[in-house]
């Protein structure tokens, strides 16, 4: 059963593009949305989230999309940003008393606990809260609540490495039932590379890459060697080739590992280096 | 049950997972007729992906080692079993061929070495 | 339900805010005692521009950020852009309560008979109405998150000649009776009625805008 279903995604700005984003993610899976800046990933949450309107395609979300009931499609959906997106002037009980006013499944007891563990200061104004304080106060805003699908975009950017292993554990809690999902965008992959299922890579607006992380670690091997050593079948099959003072460093998919001579030496890649290689394959076109 | 993934490991996360898994069940710490933690859960403990645990379950289910039954979760199958039998017989046979090997290397006569053999199954005992 | 909810944000957001048009209102009250070409009617004046101002309150510290996070509110456009509404209605309210306040206070603590009469009361009430529709029109069409700077500068104006034109109108009143009282026979004769109509009006505008603000936001990026 599709949690999350995009269909031709599109919508045009002035000056970017965002095209044909398609994907599906199931329930009880996570899905890594990686691009660099400015790729059009928080676009893309922005359009799951309904905060953009899509110039075309279509987000169904548990089966319904925004237009048939944008009440109980808003419902189903936790957003956590990469700005915080509370007024600078609320406190905690502000924010406790409008989640309590607009969502049927906000438990007070479940976001007070949360709030209690995580020690935020319910004295202060949200502007004087830290980073740190900030992301945990939307994690706490969310998880009080029944969601099906969580969009975090770049939420763990500018947190301590205590803070983003902390969010990890939540996150596999979160889908452990099978019946809940998480979308998240990143341009630094690392910690979160590790607990994704799905990857999906877009670049200037464009898919790259769509798959099970595993597949794709699979059928790709990260190739180093001496330039002179190449030829020309060969450096027509690798992808994103990066010299440095010693030799290249490459990507080469599964199937064309046939090609490869015992001159060369191969790896299995990280997510990071396969995104890094494809981009630059990409920008010498 | 013990679970140790490595980045630096050449072995995809799942074949890490599995190969573990294995070594316990085959050497007994994971004692037949137990129950696994369940896909998910293991996910969550170890910090890797669904899609990687259930991987290595499938796998470990195709060679025989576990069975996954709805409502139980997977359980660890008896030795008797004629997947598992053969796993074994795999795991000796790479055992004595290691073995005739390093015995070929030094120019060991074959005579000598169903000696050392047979010498070897006396002081270890009957089973 | 929800649009009252909505309401309760702009209340929420604005609260530091309010409790500064408390204070502002005791100011008044202390230069309407020392001034003394002042009338009772200036301070009811005076409470109706500062709903005006303040009206627009969600508007000016409304970041882009704060916008989308009332988009992820599980609720209907419709009910976002009434819950606006609601709020500058309200805050209408309390500024004509306020301004009925200062004047009975002073009218007191001056011994002067001059209660705002009706009439004047409710055609205050309405052109203030149809000037808050207008501000948000304004500031859902074109304004919405353009930054508080801009923002800021762009919702004193409509107050500020609200009072003024007001005042002026008064003192015209006041010098020549005789025309005003011309004019009103004109158009209808009854005081109380043309009050009351200009409400109604008012009110149909206020809703024209709703609608209008409704349709715009719909498809609205945040």
């Amino acid at each position: 059963m599709e949690l999350l279903e995009v269909r031709n995604l599109s919508k045009y700005y002035k000056t970017f593009r965002l095209e044909n984003i398609t994907f599906t993610l199931p329930k009880g899976y996570i899905m890594g949305y990686v691009g660099q800046n400015g790729a059009g990933k928080s676009t893309t949450l922005n359009l799951i989230t309904n905060i953009c309107r899509s110039s075309s395609g279509e987000v169904h979300v548990n089966g319904i999309a925004c237009d048939e009931d944008e009440s109980r499609y808003k419902e189903a959906i936790g957003y956590i940003g990469d700005e915080f997106y509370f007024p600078d002037n609320f406190k905690i009980r502000h924010v406790r008393s409008v989640l309590k006013d607009f969502y049927k499944s906000f438990s007070t007891g479940k976001f007070d606990e949360l709030v209690g563990r995580w020690k935020l200061d319910r004295r202060l104004e949200l502007k004087d809260f830290s980073q740190g304080m900030k992301v945990k106060l939307m994690f706490a805003s969310v998880l009080a609540r029944d969601t099906k699908l969580l969009v975090l975009d770049e939420a763990t950017n500018g947190l301590d490495p205590v803070v983003r292993a902390e969010i990890l554990k939540i996150l596999q809690a979160y889908i452990a039932d099978g019946e809940r999902s998480v979308i998240f965008s990143t341009h630094i992959l690392s910690d979160l590379e590790q607990i994704a299922d799905y990857i999906y890579f877009i670049h200037e607006g464009k898919t790259v890459l769509y798959d099970a992380k595993d597949e794709l670690l699979e059928n790709h091997l990260l190739v180093k060697g001496e330039r002179r050593a190449l030829y020309p079948e060969l450096s027509r099959a690798l992808i994103g080739i990066t010299d440095n003072a010693y030799g290249f460093e490459a990507i080469l998919t599964g199937d064309k590992a046939g090609l490869l001579t015992n001159e060369f030496h191969f790896e299995k890649p990280t997510i990071d280096q396969i995104v890094i290689h494809y981009i630059k394959e990409r920008e010498e076109q | 049950m013990k679970i140790i993934i490595s980045n630096q490991s050449e072995l995809p996360i799942y074949a890490q997972i599995k190969e573990q898994l294995k070594e316990q069940i085959l050497n007994g710490q994971i004692p037949e007729g137990s129950t696994l933690p369940s896909i998910r859960q293991l996910a969550k403990e170890v910090g890797v992906s669904v899609i990687t645990t259930t991987r290595a379950y499938n796998d470990l289910e195709a060679e025989g080692f576990i069975a996954t039954m709805q409502g139980r979760g997977s359980v660890v199958l008896s030795k008797d079993n004629n997947l598992l039998r053969e796993q074994y017989l795999v795991r000796i046979e790479e055992g004595l061929m290691t073995a005739i090997e390093t015995a070929r290397v030094m120019g060991l006569q074959d005579q000598e070495l169903t000696e050392i053999f047979h010498n070897l199954l006396k002081t270890m005992g009957r089973h | 339900m929800k649009a009252l909810y909505f309401a309760k944000i702009d209340y929420m957001r604005a609260r530091t805010q309010l409790y500064m048009l408390l204070v502002i209102t005791v100011v008044v009250i202390v230069i309407m005692q020392v001034g003394t070409n002042v009338t009772g009617l200036a301070g009811f004046m005076y409470g109706v521009f500062l709903a005006i101002i303040f009206s627009t309150a969600p508007f000016g510290n409304c970041t882009r950020k704060d916008a989308g996070f009332q988009q992820l509110l599980p609720a209907t456009t419709l009910q976002r852009v009434l819950g606006r509404f609601l709020f500058g209605l309200s805050l209408l309210f309390v500024g004509t309560g306020i301004g009925l306040i200062t004047t009975t206070v002073y009218c007191l603590m001056t011994g002067k008979q001059e209660m705002v009469p009706l009439p004047v009361c409710l055609i205050t009430f309405a052109v203030a109405l149809v000037v808050i529709t207008v501000q948000y029109i304004f500031f859902y069409l074109v304004g919405e998150s353009k930054g508080a700077q801009f923002l800021s500068l762009v919702r004193m104006i409509p107050g500020m000649c609200f009072f003024f034109v007001s005042i002026k109108v008064m003192g015209a009143v006041q010098q020549d009776p005789a025309t005003a009282v011309k004019i009103i026979e004109k158009i209808g004769g009854n005081l109380d009625s043309i009050g009351w109509g200009s409400v109604a009006l008012a009110v149909l505008v206020m809703t024209a805008g709703i609608l209008l603000c409704t349709r715009a936001t719909a498809k609205k990026d945040y």
